[in-house]
């Protein structure tokens, strides 16, 4: 049974925010909400400051805090380890964002719009009608159903992320973690994660 | 606009209305509790008002109300769950029971009485677990918060119990000395409010930052003016006062209600604070 995960390479990324926006391209997500963001960290004292860019999603923890506050059972786990969330079912409690470590998760208070009526340009659908749920990455579930990586995986300018399954020695990502020395965020809190980072080279 | 930078978040989803549920539904809970006791009526009514605010005070907070009933389908893990569970237990006890005088007079009342008791001292606590099993807020991630919350909940309950049963039942009122349940329940829950905010600053970075704000940070009035004072130093004034030198009847019922409602604030203004006060640990290390 496949286990999907991703690897961050925070040596890697550059900050250019290109997988944020390929997430809200492909899903539609409305202004404000990010399933994918890139939060930044800087580091030193002057005149050796740097920053440096943190990729951050959902998890698709193996024990996921989320799924076990729902009280509606909105959010579920899926064979592969994707955790989903069935819009249909979510009644808005936001017990799962408090449960969340990650900041992974949004509540839609309204439906808003970058352009009048559409979520947008491209006329993307997933997310419309629905409001006073909560809403995530989803690992672009319906891109891996076509056999395609996620969108932020696919845009990556500098590849930083590479996304496969856990449970397959042999895939790119399995390769990689055996390679490096990796770590998964928050891992002391007993969720694990799917997501692991490869930590930023330190001089 | 949300600021993407790695550090500390602040809780921003639990607010009043949240706090309001957690105060009336407990309260409530906490008065039916003691109208099984005393098998008072009018208590009864008066603690199934409150539950039923404190209920509608969720239902607002809720982003689809329409769903709400399917919050009893995660039973195996889910504290709300729960206590959607517990307030359908208790309303299924206590609303039969203050309904019929027939039932009240027949052998099926202890079976009532019994179910009702254990469901209201579900419900002033479920909230407590709640918050304490959320890994991700550290400030709340206690198993202090149960027994805070149940406390809580019980002292304001008796201060409703004692207004209640003054009006409706007073020679029943004038032969229970609520106010010394009123001191030793005050006391314990000082001390574990005290336990638990003194246990937290070597936790984490975010307790640490929880602690500071509820403290010394921009809760600072809210805690002490309203938990603390209105809540905690008010009413414990009030029952050692009682207690030790007595009130003539015209000022007791000059003074329980004022107390009473500086109780109820004070507690909703304590849950506030602690909903408030709830930060998540950053996701990297500093």
């Amino acid at each position: 049974m496949k286990r999907y995960g991703m690897l961050i390479d925070l040596r890697l990324c550059i900050g250019c925010n290109a997988c944020t926006m390929a997430c809200k391209a492909e899903h539609g997500t409305q202004p404000e909400v990010f399933w994918c963001k890139v939060l930044e960290k800087e580091e030193g004292t002057y005149p050796a400051v740097k920053r440096l860019f943190v990729p951050v999603l959902c998890n698709h923890c193996d024990d996921p805090p989320c799924e076990t506050v729902c009280p509606t059972e909105a959010t579920y786990k899926t064979e592969e380890g994707l955790v989903l969330i069935d819009y249909n079912k979510c009644m808005g409690c936001s017990a799962c964002i408090l449960a969340c470590p990650y900041d992974a998760r949004t509540f839609i208070e309204e439906e808003r719009f970058y352009f009048p009526d559409t979520p947008i340009p491209h006329g993307v659908d997933e997310l419309r009608g629905h409001k006073g749920i909560v809403q995530k990455c989803t690992f672009c579930s319906d891109r891996l159903k076509r056999g395609e990586e996620p969108a932020c995986v696919e845009v990556c300018p500098p590849s930083c992320r590479i996304f496969g399954d856990l449970n397959d020695p042999e895939s790119d990502i399995s390769k990689v973690l055996k390679e490096n020395s990796c770590f998964q965020m928050l891992d002391s809190l007993g969720t694990k994660p799917a997501t692991y980072y490869i930590q930023f080279c330190k001089k | 606009m949300e600021e993407f930078i790695v550090g500390l978040r602040l809780n921003n989803r639990f607010n009043s209305l949240v706090a309001f549920n957690f105060t009336l539904e407990g309260t409530g809970a906490a008065v039916i509790l003691g109208a099984f006791f005393f098998n008072c009526v009018p208590c009864m009514t008066a603690g199934l008002i409150l539950v039923g605010l404190g209920a509608l005070a969720l239902l607002f907070d809720l982003g689809s109300p329409a769903n709400s009933w399917r919050s009893v389908f995660n039973l195996w893990e889910s504290w709300i769950s729960r206590g959607a569970l517990f307030l359908a237990g208790l309303l299924l006890f206590s609303l039969p029971y203050a309904g019929s005088a027939g039932l009240r007079d027949s052998a099926a009342a202890i079976i009532f009485k019994g179910g009702g008791i254990v469901f209201a001292i579900l419900i002033m606590s479920y909230t407590g677990f709640l918050l304490g099993t959320m890994k991700a807020i550290p400030f709340w991630n206690s198993r202090m918060l149960a027994p805070i919350f149940f406390i809580q909940s019980l002292v304001s309950g008796i201060f409703i119990l004692n207004f209640t049963l003054s009006i409706f039942s007073s020679e029943l009122a004038v032969n229970v000395n609520f106010q010394l349940a009123e001191i030793l329940l005050l006391t314990a829950g000082s001390a574990a409010i005290g336990i638990h905010l003194l246990g937290l600053p070597s936790k984490s970075p975010a307790a640490r930052e929880s602690v500071k704000r509820m403290l010394t940070g921009r809760l600072r009035l809210l805690f002490w003016g309203g938990g603390i004072g209105l809540g905690i130093i008010l009413p414990l004034l009030f029952a050692l006062i009682v207690q030790t030198e007595g009130l003539s009847k015209s000022e007791l019922s000059l003074w329980l209600p004022l107390v009473m409602t500086g109780r109820l604030a004070g507690d909703f203004l304590f849950r506030n604070v602690y909903l408030k006060s709830g930060i998540y640990e950053s996701i990297l290390d500093e």
